[in-house]
């Protein structure tokens, strides 16, 4: 009801008792081999690690016990993940009203709709990265984007909630009035999300990472679309000025949110799957004792201060931007987001200075 | 709201406790984001732990005797729980 001190002391600090969302990559196979895939997930992914399904149900019933609110499903192509259904019929019989699915459309036949209809609560995030089968298909491969389209019009008249997923990338990011129509067209909702540095997209970055006047445009544009989604991926950009973009001004990872990987690796974040940021595996430890007690959660995620930022204005707005893309740009998180708004407006130049030393 | 009534939680609606109150989360169904009400009033928190145990009336009495809470408190609390109705938030049992 109210968003007072006490309780953005403890969102933007020691963090809530459980996540609100837990991220699960259930394989890293896929049907498809994006440019940038953020857990560089392809169609010969090695699955011998995998948590089973009985592995997989058990995990579900310990976010039921850490009342972990939903999950959100991903990969790699969760629908490619054995015994997939069964366990989202697991997840909602433990609960869970919300089960998030992000995916590449293209295993959503009618049937699988129709299964997927029956068991309610569902939500599809379908990914296109551009708005015309040559940008869409440039970034994620011949025929993704007939198939995501004919999956979006398979699901016209279903009573699933659905978003699509648009990476912004600097090739794309012209298109954002013609991805809102197709959304609209689709009865999907737009969902803008942040390209960074992680898996695939670590070695595309450079080519595709949005220029700070791309960037610029996207904050205005996104002001005056409230109706587009973001995932809170862009509050970086807040020091644009004007009014803040809705949602969380600063990262989740370890506080509100955190991923687990196929093989039960639990990381802050999905953007932060490196040795590095490792907090515990579910296959040794409960997932509420890693939450807890998760040396990398604590020690790296869970403080308020700012560091390099903590004297900047800004920050309240912008939280000091993302730490995966710091860390996987630079090595460090004490430093500005390498996208820092008023660091690239003060150097003078289209993206901030990746070293800070 | 009917307040000589009991009742639960609807479907979509879960209630978790945080070191500051409690967090009410609701998934509508109808779009993607779920609601979050950040709650950081210790009362209200119990009384909606309490939900199923009785008539609201009754609640909010043991609530108010537990807590010696004020006229303006209580008022503030049927405020929050007829505003929580009319999301959906109560199925009467
Ligand atoms: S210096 Fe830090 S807090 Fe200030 S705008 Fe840049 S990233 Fe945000
Ligand atoms: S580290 Fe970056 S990508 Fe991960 S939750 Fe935080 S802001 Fe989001």
């Amino acid at each position: 009801m109210l968003r007072n001190n006490a309780i953005t002391s403890v969102l933007r600090g020691a963090g809530l008792s459980a996540p609100i969302t837990v991220t699960w990559e259930v394989t890293n196979r896929c049907n498809l081999r994006c440019v940038h895939c953020l857990s560089g997930s392809a169609p010969d992914a090695d699955t011998s690690a995998e948590l089973g399904l009985e592995e997989a149900k058990a995990v579900v019933d310990q976010l039921a016990a850490a009342r972990v609110f939903q999950i959100h499903f991903g990969g790699g192509e969760p629908f490619v993940y054995p015994g997939f259904m069964e366990l989202l019929r697991h997840a909602l019989a433990r609960g869970f009203c919300c089960l998030c699915i992000s995916t590449n459309g293209a295993l959503l036949n009618e049937r699988r709709i129709a299964e997927l209809e029956a068991i309610g609560g569902i939500y599809l995030q379908i990914s296109l990265d551009g708005a015309t089968e040559a940008s869409c298909d440039a970034i994620r491969g011949a025929g993704a984007y007939r198939r995501a389209v004919a999956a979006l019009e398979r699901l016209r008249g279903s009573s699933i909630v659905r978003t699509v997923n648009f990476v912004l990338t600097r090739q794309n990011a012209h298109e954002l009035d013609d991805m809102h129509a197709l959304a609209g067209r689709c009865g999907a909702i737009l969902r803008v999300t942040r390209l960074k540095p992680s898996g695939r997209g670590a070695e595309m970055y450079t080519s595709m990472r949005p220029t700070q006047g791309q960037l610029a445009t996207l904050h205005r544009w996104l002001t005056g679309h409230p109706d587009v989604l973001t995932g809170d991926t862009f509050f970086h950009l807040n020091p644009f000025g004007g009014t803040a973009l809705p949602g969380f001004q600063f990262c989740g990872a370890a506080r509100m949110t955190c991923l687990i990987t196929p093989n039960g690796d639990v990381f802050p974040c999905a953007f932060t799957q490196q040795e590095h940021f490792l907090a515990g595996n579910l296959r040794q430890e409960n997932f509420q004792h890693i939450w807890e007690h998760g040396e990398v959660f604590n020690a790296l995620f869970r403080k308020k201060e700012g560091d390099a930022c903590s004297a900047c204005p800004a920050f309240e707005g912008c939280g000091g931007g993302c730490p995966a893309v710091k860390h996987a740009l630079t090595g460090r998180l004490d430093i500005p987001d390498p996208d820092c708004v008023l660091e690239t407006a003060r150097a003078g130049i289209d993206s901030a200075p990746l070293c800070h030393g | 709201m009917d307040f000589s009534k009991c009742y639960r939680f609807a479907r979509g609606f879960s209630l978790r406790r945080e070191s500051f109150g409690g967090i009410l989360y609701h998934y509508e169904g109808k779009r993607p984001d779920p609601r979050l009400y950040f709650i950081d009033s210790p009362f209200l928190i119990g009384l909606l732990e309490l939900l199923e145990e009785g008539p609201l009336d009754e609640l909010i009495a043991q609530v108010r005797a537990h807590f010696h809470l004020s006229d303006p408190q209580v008022a503030s609390i049927r405020e929050f729980l007829t505003t929580l109705a009319s999301r959906g938030a109560f199925v009467a049992q």
